[in-house]
């Protein structure tokens, strides 16, 4: 029973928080209670918000609402907004209390109903629940005479002077009017007036709170602020109007959702801002017009209808290049833009079915993608293949005969498992330097590898393909040797991807999955990429060793044991958990941390973690950042960490005030050469990799790690930055 | 340009024939062949001496590519083993091991060579018919793959290794018919009448050692490919017998060696050049005969080779120099060369193909070449048709890289220096003319023989 009571308190502790970090798009607790003390400079319009809260909580848990939303806040900001609102403008009262609850009711529905609504347009909330419920009060009371609007604000000066007398009074003047220049007095007012307290106190404490949650919000609410009250000046419409009424906060959310919660941050995002904010403020005036006659306030109305529509139109923008829309919400602008950043260098090219090189042993590109003879127009996504010797020759001399040719004869396999969908068979081989262009494809394989991918293979040899259509075959299954039937003048192998099933179809862009490519004698290894013309490539070969202890099943319990050298022990146990979305983590319940990971038969990578830092778990996901499943010593590479997982210090926040325009901070995962006992058959592997954090390119952070590996998984973790090793005691 | 001096002949009358009976008429050796590598024969001679054994570093590594190219585009797992009695010369192996082979070795001696070259003990293969005790314990001690020979070395491996209490890795060697003659079914357990499979059996049910590989070797000189393929179908079905008899997967098969290098065996009638099989052709029968065998596509074995001969044959050379002609009494034409069976032993199994190493007229004359041994047996080609050659003239030996520095005799005369031409082309000593030092240091002279009075 208590340990009900206790997750119900959980829930709402989180509902509660998050609804205020909500306001700025936040998650973080630290600004969430800063929102609520700022809120509270008017301790009764605070209140009244936090009692709003409390209405919309306990109509989402009576309503039984998924859970979820709930505790991120989503359904309780508006209402909160609300409660703010009504607190300032009413006088105490039953009649009050009534409307309050009401009010605060009315637009936790419209919240419920609007998320899932705009969910479906994959368009975010904002405030329109808040715009709904404030302005169908501020209309309904208009005929409600009990309700009375609140005196205080208009007798301010009076009221503080018969609680402190001139001291007090002078105090006030003081923080109303602080000796600043107009702009910083324009631009805290503001802040403060997101929570409808127009002072300068509240301002500096949203300020505070925001430059503690995000340095790029910081900066945006700069740069839309400074915009914004300089366009005022510029085309002559006096900042009256930024002084007397709410419009100036209009212009800071604006742009602190646009240039970085939104939007990926990035110096077009801030160029946007700057283009944006005038429109805005044409915005403002035009609507002000509008609703001058109906006596409401425009509040924060054109923030939100500029956002939706930014957002609207770039959602239409799938090219991947420019301003980007933020496609998993981190909730800082600087995570948000760590993360694409990290993710444009690691996944850019990444898919899910991987196409591996359809060869064995090490063969030349003699075509690639775009090639100049005949991956032209719709073709020209395609590669060819050829073997050459250290000499370059694609043959023994004299080269008369295709026997002499090395590619000739040689296995041709299936880049991924599949089904046999055509196949071309009987066109001759042509001899040395024929071509064939009527049969252009030769004898040609079409394999379907699920949803919309199809690979072909053609120029085979006449008569060795083993396959009939409708057969199933499996990554590294023979589908014939390599031939110089159709449109080929010496024997080669033609690869090419399609979105339809059809010898000739035409050809889609689709990279070659985990294989090592050699340029000036030195190999380097591709994830996913696309080999250029003259490298040589050749597939990695997977040890089971490392696929096996890689390889954990949802619901596997581990427990280790870390021992620093001092001889401070501490066990940790990690749980193999899956979300609804089938996302595989592992779990720390004691440090509550959790790194996200994904696998295939090739490789290893952990794409998120989440939680303490000074956790094992955190160490781990440092350690096996990505591993590929070989332990061929040509596999080494650098890949880049989101930068807000490793480096957390003061250099850290001066980058992230620069970060939109570049980075001068870097952190990488090294993965240098494996060791092992036998490359072969391996029993014993040991992975080495490395952390590393470069400020203007000079090393100033390295952290090594030791992975051990042997036949019942990993066991042992030797982590140089905690002088200890983690062992494990059980799995 | 300076005109160049004609070189002086000697004069010879020649009866007008249409040469020795063979479709290609009367064989043509007679292009000089004066570098290799880019370095001149007469440089290498006045320099390093002769006769002098030459071995080209870029033709080692390019055959050796050759080989692995042709393995491995029609094969996921391959292993090359370096066949150390072929050439031990350290230099010759380490070329080899750079290239990423292992080592495969057929004695104690060779043994200890791997292990002094610096081949990790798990990657020295120790086969052959003779093992020790001490290099039994040594190789099961160093996780060195075992290849037993017969079931004597069978029990004895399996008792030192319950001493040690240790479960070595042991794979055994068959033999099989393959079509070929002769049979070689003098080494390992024959695959037809079950021996193998007893072998097998005794390993697995005495459950002290364990069974992790299949080796064979089929011959040497191999000229037909198609004999591997039977041997590899064979070695598979073995394979794969073990796995459905006895749930043990075989980690790798071992075809051995014996592939033929481009020299020319005596008696044959076509040149080696043309009918040596080329390392495509075994490979497309070995790998072909593996992958069709039905083993899991996951599972299939490693492919190891210990190819030799095939490897370095082509890469050495034999440079020497004219002692004298003289006329047989038959009228046939003699030349005395100042090397013979004592360095060049494969000349008993080969005729070798010698140039002269100078420029020459269109004229040859058919010539016994013999060698400086005071000795009968000391013919290098009984039949040779060359221009005249004059005392002093050089001559080269070609494809002498396998068997000739290993099994070269210290007969009569000493040893002769080796040289590698580096892929810089720069020539390095990498074994020095022996010395009578050489020879004596091993010699112990008792007392009462030190002093005599003649």
């Amino acid at each position: 029973m208590s340990a009900q009571l206790t997750y119900r308190f959980r829930l709402l502790a989180d509902f509660l928080l998050n609804s205020y970090s909500q306001l700025f798009f936040s998650d973080n607790r630290c600004f969430a209670w800063l929102l609520l003390l700022s809120s509270f400079v008017d301790p009764w319009s605070g209140l009244c918000g936090l009692i709003a809260l409390l209405v919309a909580f306990l109509g989402a848990w009576g309503l039984k609402l998924p859970e979820s939303p709930i505790r991120k806040g989503v359904y309780g900001y508006n209402a909160l907004l609300t409660g703010l609102v009504m607190g300032i403008y009413f006088e105490n009262g039953p009649e009050f209390w009534m409307m309050l609850f009401l009010g605060a009711f009315f637009t936790f529905l419209i919240s419920v109903w609007l998320t899932s609504l705009l969910f479906k347009a994959n368009l975010p909330l904002l405030g329109l629940p808040f715009l709904a419920g404030i302005w169908t009060i501020l209309l309904s009371v208009r005929s409600f005479d009990a309700l009375t609007l609140n005196e205080r604000g208009l007798f301010m000066l009076n009221e503080v002077y018969r609680l402190g007398g001139n001291n007090l009074l002078q105090f006030y003047e003081f923080i109303q009017y602080p000796p600043i220049p107009d702009f910083w007095i324009v631009f805290l007012k503001s802040l403060g007036a997101i929570f409808f307290q127009y002072n300068v106190l509240s301002g500096i404490f949203i300020a505070a709170g925001i430059l503690i949650y995000s340095r790029i919000a910081f900066s945006l609410s700069l740069l839309g602020f400074t915009t914004g009250y300089y366009f005022y000046q510029f085309i002559g419409g006096g900042t009256a109007e930024l002084y007397y009424s709410f419009v100036g906060f209009n212009f800071i959310l604006a742009s602190i959702s646009l240039g970085g919660f939104f939007v990926v941050p990035s110096f077009r995002s801030y160029g946007l801002v700057v283009i944006l904010t005038p429109v805005m403020a044409m915005l403002v005036s035009a609507l002000n017009y509008l609703f001058k006659d109906l006596q409401i306030p425009l509040y924060s109305l054109p923030f939100n209808f500029l956002i939706l529509l930014m957002i609207y139109v770039l959602r239409l923008n799938f090219t991947g290049k420019g301003i980007q829309l933020v496609q998993q919400q981190a909730f800082q602008p600087e995570k948000n833009l760590y993360r694409h950043l990290n993710e444009q260098t690691r996944f850019a090219h990444h898919v899910a079915i991987s196409l591996h090189p359809p060869f064995w042993g090490e063969w030349v590109v003699s075509q690639d993608d775009h090639g100049k003879i005949t991956h032209l127009g719709e073709w020209r996504h395609a590669w060819d293949f050829v073997v050459k010797d250290d000499k370059a020759l694609t043959y023994k001399p004299p080269g008369t005969q295709l026997t002499d040719y090395y590619a000739y004869n040689l296995p041709v396999l299936s880049p991924a498992a599949g089904t046999v969908v055509e196949i071309m068979d009987g066109v001759e081989d042509n001899p040395v330097g024929g071509v064939e262009l009527q049969k252009n494809w030769g004898n040609t394989v079409v394999l379907w590898h699920g949803n919309l991918l199809y690979s072909k293979l053609s120029h085979l040899k006449t008569g060795s393909i083993p396959l009939k259509v409708g057969q199933t075959v499996q990554k590294g299954d023979t589908l014939g040797v390599c031939g110089n039937s159709g449109r080929s003048p010496e024997p080669h192998i033609h690869f090419q991807v399609q979105a339809t099933p059809y010898i000739g179809s035409r050809t889609i862009q689709y990279p070659l999955a985990y294989y090592l490519e050699k340029k000036n004698k030195e190999w380097t290894f591709h994830s996913f990429g696309y080999p250029k013309e003259g490298s040589t490539i050749r597939s990695i070969n997977t040890s089971r060793l490392l696929q096996q202890a890689f390889n954990w099943p949802i619901g596997k319990v581990w427990l280790w044991e870390f021992k620093d050298n001092k001889g401070h022990a501490s066990m940790y146990r990690w749980e193999v958990l899956c979300d609804e979305w089938g996302n595989r983590y592992l779990w720390c319940p004691r440090t509550k941390s959790a790194a996200w990971f994904n696998l295939n038969d090739s490789c290893f990578w952990f794409y998120h973690f989440s939680g303490d830092k000074n956790s094992l778990l955190y160490h781990f996901y440092r350690a096996t950042y990505k591993v590929p499943f070989s332990v061929e010593k040509e596999i080494q590479f650098v890949e880049e960490f989101p930068l807000h997982l490793i480096c957390n210090n003061l250099t850290r926040y001066v980058q992230d005030f620069l970060s939109p325009f570049g980075l001068f901070m870097k952190a990488d995962y090294g993965y240098l050469p494996s060791k092992t006992d036998d490359p072969h058959h391996p029993t014993k592997i040991t992975l080495q990799t490395q952390t590393t954090g470069r400020l203007f390119n000079k090393l100033f952070y390295k952290s090594n790690y030791h992975i051990e590996v042997g036949t019942k998984g990993i066991y042992r973790i030797s982590i140089s930055e905690l002088n200890g090793e983690a062992v494990c005691i059980e799995d | 340009m300076a005109t160049q001096r004609l070189q002086y002949e000697r004069p010879l009358i020649q009866r007008v024939n249409t040469g020795i009976l063979n479709k290609f008429g009367t064989r043509t050796e007679y292009a000089p062949f004066t570098h290799i590598d880019g370095v001149s024969v007469k440089s290498l001679i006045s320099e390093f001496g002769s006769p002098l054994f030459v071995l080209s570093e870029k033709n080692i590594r390019e055959k050796y590519q050759e080989a692995n190219r042709a393995f491995k585009t029609r094969y996921p797992k391959v292993q090359f083993a370096w066949s150390y009695k072929t050439n031990y010369i350290n230099a010759v192996c380490n070329i080899f091991h750079q290239e990423g082979s292992w080592a495969e070795v057929v004695s104690g001696f060779e043994y200890q060579k791997a292990l002094k070259n610096g081949v990790p003990g798990n990657k020295i293969i120790f086969n052959g018919p003779d093992k020790t005790d001490e290099e039994i314990t040594l190789a099961i001690q160093n996780k060195s793959p075992l290849h037993i020979d017969h079931l004597d070395e069978l029990y004895r491996v399996t008792e030192i290794a319950t001493e040690l209490n240790i479960r070595p890795e042991v794979a055994i060697r068959v033999n099989m018919d393959t079509g070929i003659y002769p049979m070689w079914d003098r080494f390992g357990f024959n695959y037809e009448n079950g021996q193998a499979w007893d072998a097998i059996n005794k390993i697995i049910l005495s459950d002290k050692l364990e069974l992790t590989g299949l080796h064979c070797h089929i011959g040497t000189f191999m000229l037909s490919p198609s004999a591997y393929a039977v041997a590899a179908s064979k070695m598979s079905d073995l394979a794969i017998g073990v796995l459905q008899k006895h749930n043990i997967k075989i980690k790798y098969i071992d075809m051995g060696g014996g592939f033929a290098s481009r020299n020319t065996l005596k008696g044959a009638y076509l040149q080696g050049v043309d009918t040596s099989p080329s390392f495509d052709q075994f490979a497309e029968a070995i790998c072909t005969a593996i992958l069709n065998a039905g083993f899991h596509k996951d599972d299939l074995p490693l492919l190891i080779l210990e190819t030799g001969r095939a490897l370095v044959d082509e890469a050495g050379y034999l440079l020497g120099s004219v002692i004298s002609n003289k006329r047989l009494s038959d009228g046939r034409r003699a030349t005395i060369m100042d090397f013979g069976v004592n360095v060049l032993f494969t000349a008993f199994w080969y005729d070798h193909k010698i140039t002269p190493a100078q420029e020459f007229s269109h004229y040859t004359e058919d010539t016994v070449m013999y060698g400086p041994l005071c000795m009968n047996i000391d013919v290098v080609r009984e039949t040779c048709t060359l221009p005249p050659l004059k005392k002093g003239d050089h001559v080269v030996v070609h494809t002498v890289g396998a068997y000739n520095m290993t099994q070269w005799m210290q007969f009569i005369s000493l040893r002769p220096p080796v040289i590698l031409i580096d892929r810089n082309g720069k020539p390095q000593i990498i074994r020095k003319r022996e010395t009578i030092q050489s020879i004596e240091m091993e010699e112990i002279l008792p007392a009462q023989l030190k002093d005599f009075k003649l």
